[in-house]
């Protein structure tokens, strides 16, 4: 049939073969040009939108490069002329920075771990097991969402003062060791794995913890990281608490640290930026690294509801 | 009035890949056509490349002597089916059935009227208030196929539409299906991969397979007359038993063996048969392909008077299901389970012995290269 | 079941409840009820109570000017990083929602803002903002003071909180969209709809759900906005951007006023909580499907 030289549509109009390929080829232009002007449209647009957004986080790399001879100057200097390594260096020497971030290490990475812990061993509680007032206890960890902290930061501060225990390791850790996100979380996640599991697991003989630790952690890693990812950041970047409770250098965690290179004394400016742009690579990292797991974990089961 | 030809149509998917190749047909106005074959086919890109949801790679797609490649879906004049129905969530059902009006800006009384004219016809109007997450599958398949013809479009198209439902109400669908071709006089592209629904419904039935159109005729055609050995299989439930067999001469006359010559499983063939036989695989191994119902004990095939031409095949019989109206007994031939169907007062039982005599009239032999069908007329229609 | 099996099998479920129970115990619901206790007394320096005095505290703040300058600060500046923060993420999903070449690099970046610290990002502003040497002086040619300027401190801080909340309102969008059944727009394509029509009347219908949650999410955090202030403003120039958590730490860190500290805690709290309830009765109305 396609070898036919011309084709009757209806039987009134009367197409030749050439005309039907010149048609084509002029519809086909124009489908795509009509499709790349598309395309291109749509990555112009995104490009634009990522680069506002981008933006502030651009300029602090580009000024933690410049000298800061470079930065005062009446034109516009949006890349640095002579790159160099100094404000990094000077933002060492000023500070213990490496202390700082060793500290918002060790806050974070317990934070984490310690929620982790908490968190699974409730949600297992609220979902695998039955017990007398489980409904209310799990509204009464659901409400906990609902107050602000700055609700409870003042007795929180009040409480670790009489206790003595400002400026140490434990007052910035203790109080953020569990989450009712993270219970919400872990229990939408289990809720989704049949009775049946438990029950099978029970008939085996096999114990509540042990039930925990060799099926329920294996099955819920893509949760777990989500949960690890998310609670790390927002360790790492704790800012009220922190400064409350911490006093001296060595408790220090990298947010507060980084805001005594704050005196914007013009000299130390760019020194400064370094330092925040030191800051901000680990959790950058970190996000970069667990964000496919986040979007997993986190919207798996714990949105959608 | 709507005729859609498609001429050469391609689906190229990276370079040299085709999902679907070459693809041609005719589909007159008020046709029930049917796209049916394995998944993976390209039935499915075939229909959406109809619609316009996917580009047409190379070919021409004509709708009413119109040339459509390029067209936006919504410039086409057709209206389509989904599989999982496609019901907008937040709208209750009216504002699904009047959706494609309201946009077109027609005036909102005559929405109503027609809202309510489909509702009827299709059994809804109770449910014009709800949403579809308050719907069973059956109601979201009407109110799927309501939203669809409420626009008199050129043709409808439909994409498996009664996959999702379970088998009673995917057989009391298809009947209503059918009624409502009649009334609604309209061309209808159906996309299926049960031979039952193509059998039932089409007018003409498309049977494709890797990209590629193996064979477009009217169901009774397809099932007496396939074209090669996919064909055969896939049409007819349950599907036709093969077997490895070779054409010989004896005495004049041509012979299919089964098996072996030497096991002398022999039928004769006769007419146009027997011409087609010697002239395109005299002496060649064959496939030889025969339907269950074709199948018959000697007494039947005696009364048949085709005795003669077959010598009985004597078989064990390893399975036996007995439906009432017929019997299905199961035997093992060559590595495979074959199946004949029986009248019901065949008493042979699981273990026992029995005589299997196939109709001469009834076999098909496809070339063992080609897979086609030595009989196959192309201008039986 | 007889009952010795049912007290045994009640006992063990509360220890897997122990260690997060013992948390919000101590540092939660005590320091709650403590907060509503401190809120009804004068307190010493060392914030221990000392004189009952009802609820003096309250109607003190409420008709103190500076504090009902701290409500409408509050309210504006939470408004602004609500809708920027949800304008911001939603265009963002809607730009990554079709496949085009890049796109991973793209969704990275929108989603990046939330792995920023409020302290890091204030003090990158804070540069930014600067009336000789910052980029937004020297890129729009204008010569402002941002941030000491009462008109525009409160607007650049919710800026840039708004910023900093768009990551993830991105990531929450992105998924509300992905949750969207593809079929439905290629449904409405043949019916005959064109793209604004299919945003406005699928896409966004079937993003409620998901912004409605996004939207009492934001508006909770945005109540909760601290570090940047500090940083930026200190609540200045003129109480311009001294939102009620930065008056509840200027009142129980630097002027030792506990109770009326605790007071604001409590208004605060019961704020969020009014606003909640009544964004879920809208809910109930509202949201479709």
């Amino acid at each position: 049939m396609s070898q036919m030289d011309t084709m009757t549509i209806n039987g009134q109009k009367t197409i030749s073969r050439e005309e039907l390929l010149a048609l084509k080829s002029r519809m086909n232009a124009k489908a795509l040009t009509r499709r790349r002007i598309r395309t291109g449209g749509l990555l112009a647009a995104n490009i634009v939108v990522a680069i506002i957004i981008l933006l502030p986080l651009l300029y602090a790399v580009s000024i933690a490069f410049m000298p800061s001879s470079e930065l005062f100057t009446t034109e516009l200097n949006i890349l640095p002329k002579h790159p160099t390594l100094q404000n990094f260096a000077d933002a060492f020497t000023n500070i213990p920075l490496l202390r700082f971030i060793l500290n918002s290490f060790i806050m974070a990475g317990c934070i984490t771990l310690g929620q982790i812990i908490t968190c699974s061993l409730a949600a297992f509680a609220f979902s695998f097991l039955e017990f007398k007032g489980k409904g209310i206890l799990f509204m009464v960890v659901m409400a906990t969402m609902m107050v602000p902290g700055e609700a409870t930061i003042i007795s929180n501060y009040l409480t670790v003062g009489n206790l003595g225990m400002l400026d140490t390791y434990p007052v910035l850790i203790i109080p953020y060791l569990t989450s009712a996100m993270g219970i919400f979380l872990f229990r939408q996640f289990y809720m989704t794995f049949p009775k049946s599991l438990y029950e099978s697991a029970k008939l085996d003989g096999c114990g509540n913890l042990r039930f925990i630790v060799k099926i329920l952690i294996p099955l819920t890693k893509s949760a777990i990281g989500a949960m690890a990812v998310y609670t790390f950041i927002n360790a790492w970047n704790m800012y009220m608490w922190p400064l409350l409770v911490t006093g001296s250098n060595d408790m220090r965690t990298v947010q507060i640290g980084i805001s005594m290179l704050n005196s914007v004394d013009s000299q130390s400016i760019t020194m400064m930026i370094a330092g925040v742009v030191m800051v901000i690579i680990p959790s950058i990292a970190i996000f970069i690294a667990g964000q496919k797991q986040l979007i997993r974990g986190m919207f798996s089961g714990a949105v959608k509801g | 009035m709507s005729e859609i030809t498609l001429r050469n149509v391609c689906k190229e998917f990276e370079k040299g890949q085709f999902a679907v190749k070459d693809f041609n047909l005719d589909i007159r106005d008020r046709e029930f056509i049917i796209f049916v074959g394995p998944s993976g086919c390209g039935k499915s890109t075939t229909l959406r490349m109809i619609a316009g949801l996917e580009d047409i790679s190379d070919g021409e797609l004509w709708i009413d002597g119109e040339l459509c490649n390029y067209y936006e879906p919504k410039d086409r004049g057709l209206s389509m089916v989904f599989q999982n129905y496609a019901l907008y969530p937040n709208m209750t059902v009216y504002g699904n059935l009047a959706y494609a009006l309201k946009i077109r800006k027609v005036p909102k009384s005559e929405i109503d009227e027609r809202v309510h004219k489909v509702a009827r016809t299709l059994e809804i109007e109770h449910l014009l208030d709800r949403r579809p997450a308050a719907l069973s599958g059956g109601q979201k398949q009407r109110v799927a196929i309501g939203s669809a013809i409420i626009r008199k479009p050129k043709a409808f198209l439909m994409d498996e539409p009664l996959s999702n439902l379970d088998a009673k109400l995917r057989a009391q669908m298809r009947i209503e299906l059918a009624k409502l071709h009649r009334e609604l006089e309209t061309t209808i592209i159906y996309v299926t991969h049960d031979q039952t629904e193509a059998m039932t419904l089409g007018t003409r039935i498309v049977v494709m397979k890797d990209g590629v159109v193996q064979q477009v005729e009217a169901p009774i055609e397809l099932y007496n007359n396939p074209a090669n050995l996919f064909v055969a299989g896939f049409i007819g439930s349950p599907s036709m038993n093969f077997f490895e067999a070779c054409v010989g001469e004896e005495n004049g006359r041509i012979v299919v063996y089964i098996g072996e010559k030497e096991e002398g499983r022999k039928i004769y063939l006769s007419g146009y048969r027997a011409e087609m036989a010697k002239l395109r695989a005299l002496n060649k191994k064959v496939t030889l392909g025969i339907r269950p119902e074709d199948i018959y004990e000697a007494d039947e095939a005696k009364e048949r008077g085709f005795e003669k031409d077959t010598v009985g095949m004597e078989e064990t019989v390893s399975a036996r299901e007995m439906l009432g109206a017929e019997v299905f007994l199961y035997f093992d031939a060559q590595g495979k389970t074959h199946g004949v169907r029986l009248n019901p007062e065949n008493r042979t039982q699981t273990g026992e012995k029995i005589n299997f005599y196939f109709d001469p009239e009834r076999i098909h032999l496809f070339d063992k290269d080609t897979e086609e069908n030595l009989f196959y007329r192309e201008e039986m229609r | 079941m007889n009952t010795g099996k049912k007290t045994k099998l009640n006992v063990s479920p509360y220890f897997y409840l122990v260690p997060c129970m013992l948390v919000f115990a101590v540092f939660l619901f005590y320091p709650f009820f403590k907060t509503i206790f401190l809120s009804l007394f004068l307190t010493d320096r060392m914030g221990q109570a000392k004189i009952f005095v009802g609820l003096q505290n309250y109607i003190e703040l409420l008709t103190s000017a500076s504090f009902q300058n701290s409500l409408k600060v509050t309210l504006i500046f939470v408004v602004i990083v609500v809708v920027g923060g949800m304008l911001l993420g939603l265009i963002a999903a809607v730009l990554c929602n079709r496949a085009f070449p890049g796109i991973r690099v793209f969704s990275t970046a929108y989603a990046l803002p939330m792995a920023i610290a409020s302290s890091s990002a204030a003090m990158v502003f804070q540069i930014m903002l600067h009336p000789t040497v910052g980029i937004v002086n020297k890129l729009t040619g204008l010569d402002i003071n941002w941030l000491n300027d009462p008109n525009t401190a409160l607007i650049c801080v919710a800026i840039l909180t708004a910023w900093l909340n768009s990551g993830i309102n991105f990531l929450y969008f992105s998924a509300g969209l992905g949750n969207i059944d593809e079929t439905i727009y290629e449904r409405a394509s043949v019916d005959g709809a064109s793209s604004v029509q299919k945003f406005f009347s699928l896409t966004l219908p079937g993003l409620s759900p998901i912004m409605f949650y996004t939207l009492v999410v934001n508006i909770i955090q945005a109540f909760q906005s601290f570090g940047q202030i500090k940083i930026l403003t200190e609540g200045g120039p003129d109480e311009a951007t001294n939102v009620i958590v930065y008056s509840i730490y200027r009142d129980a860190f630097f002027n030792y006023r506990f109770g009326s500290a605790a007071a604001q805690s409590v208004i605060l709290f019961i704020i969020v909580m009014l606003i909640t309830l009544v964004m879920f009765r809208i809910e109930k109305k509202g949201v479709s499907y």
